[in-house]
């Protein structure tokens, strides 16, 4: 299982930097979901999603994820509505949710100690954006 | 980047005692604070106090947090209102939001680990203008 980057490490205990959870690319027909995350003592995140300039007509979807035992990916929160038009948008993920400052969504979940996000694509292959998730994790 | 001194730096899961965040100074552009390290606080008080008025300035405090480049900054809450009258005005920022007091707002947001207060001046600088100041105390 990959580890976060020693930069990145989610501390015992400690609020963690921001930390890049889905790299850059240029999402094309198909749903991406990045590496697994390890969250000792966070409650929560928020996702920073950042959609660049879209060739035709391509929506993503957000996604969290939680690794279980057996080494599959559980879907426990995913956007309520599609991204469909380039922009930075603030999701916040947190128990009993934050809605002050106006996220894009404000989801009542809890983050697991092993996490995964994704996105979920509709489209073609003529239909694709930059796609990036950063995340800051919150005690 | 700027950090809480040390005299008053954050123990391991404490609550602080207030610390300057902003000092006081006459204020006729917008203007960010120094970034500060939040390690094990979910929110915290907030207290921006303004002087006497000379013309009619106004103030709108924000509270912005870092990308992951560590170079971009955005806001994740800005105030409601302006504040345009001399007082000493705060603001409750935590999970959930604390509205029980007399204060000025309510912010229901989890503070992150880097964190600026940033400062929206409105009006014509040789006129309008006044002493401002901020302080925070975190609240685990």
């Amino acid at each position: 299982m990959p580890n976060l980057p020693q930069n990145a490490m989610l501390r015992f205990g400690e609020n963690a930097n921001p930390i890049i959870l889905l790299p850059f690319e240029d999402e094309t027909a198909v749903d991406r979901i990045g590496m697994v995350f390890i969250n000792p003592t966070g409650h929560g995140l928020y996702l920073m999603v950042i959609i660049g300039t879209l060739t035709n007509t391509p929506t993503f979807r957000p996604q969290l994820y939680m690794r279980q035992a057996g080494g599959s990916n559980l879907l426990i929160w995913q956007a309520a509505a599609v991204l469909s038009a380039a922009g930075t948008y603030r999701y916040a993920l947190y128990p009993g949710g934050l809605a002050g400052g106006s996220p894009q969504e404000n989801a009542n979940v809890m983050v697991p100690r092993e996490f995964l996000v994704g996105i979920d694509y509709t489209g073609t292959a003529a239909d694709h954006a930059d796609t990036t998730i950063e995340g800051i994790p919150l005690l | 980047m700027g950090v809480i001194p040390r005299s008053v730096q954050m123990r391991w899961n404490e609550n602080t005692v207030s610390f300057p965040v902003y000092p006081a100074k006459v204020l006729t552009v917008d203007e960010g604070s120094d970034i500060f390290v939040n390690p094990t606080a979910r929110g915290m008080l907030l207290i921006v106090t303004l002087g006497t008025l000379t013309g009619t300035p106004t103030y709108r405090p924000s509270l912005r947090t870092y990308r992951a480049d560590l170079a971009t900054l955005f806001a994740l809450w800005t105030a409601a209102a302006v504040l345009n009258s001399a007082g000493t005005f705060f603001y409750t920022i935590y999970p959930g939001g604390i509205p029980g007091g007399v204060e000025t707002e309510s912010v229901d947001i989890a503070l992150p680990r880097l964190w600026q207060v940033y400062l929206d001046y409105t009006g014509t600088p040789v006129s309008d203008y006044c002493s401002v100041s901020a302080e925070a105390a975190y609240l685990i």
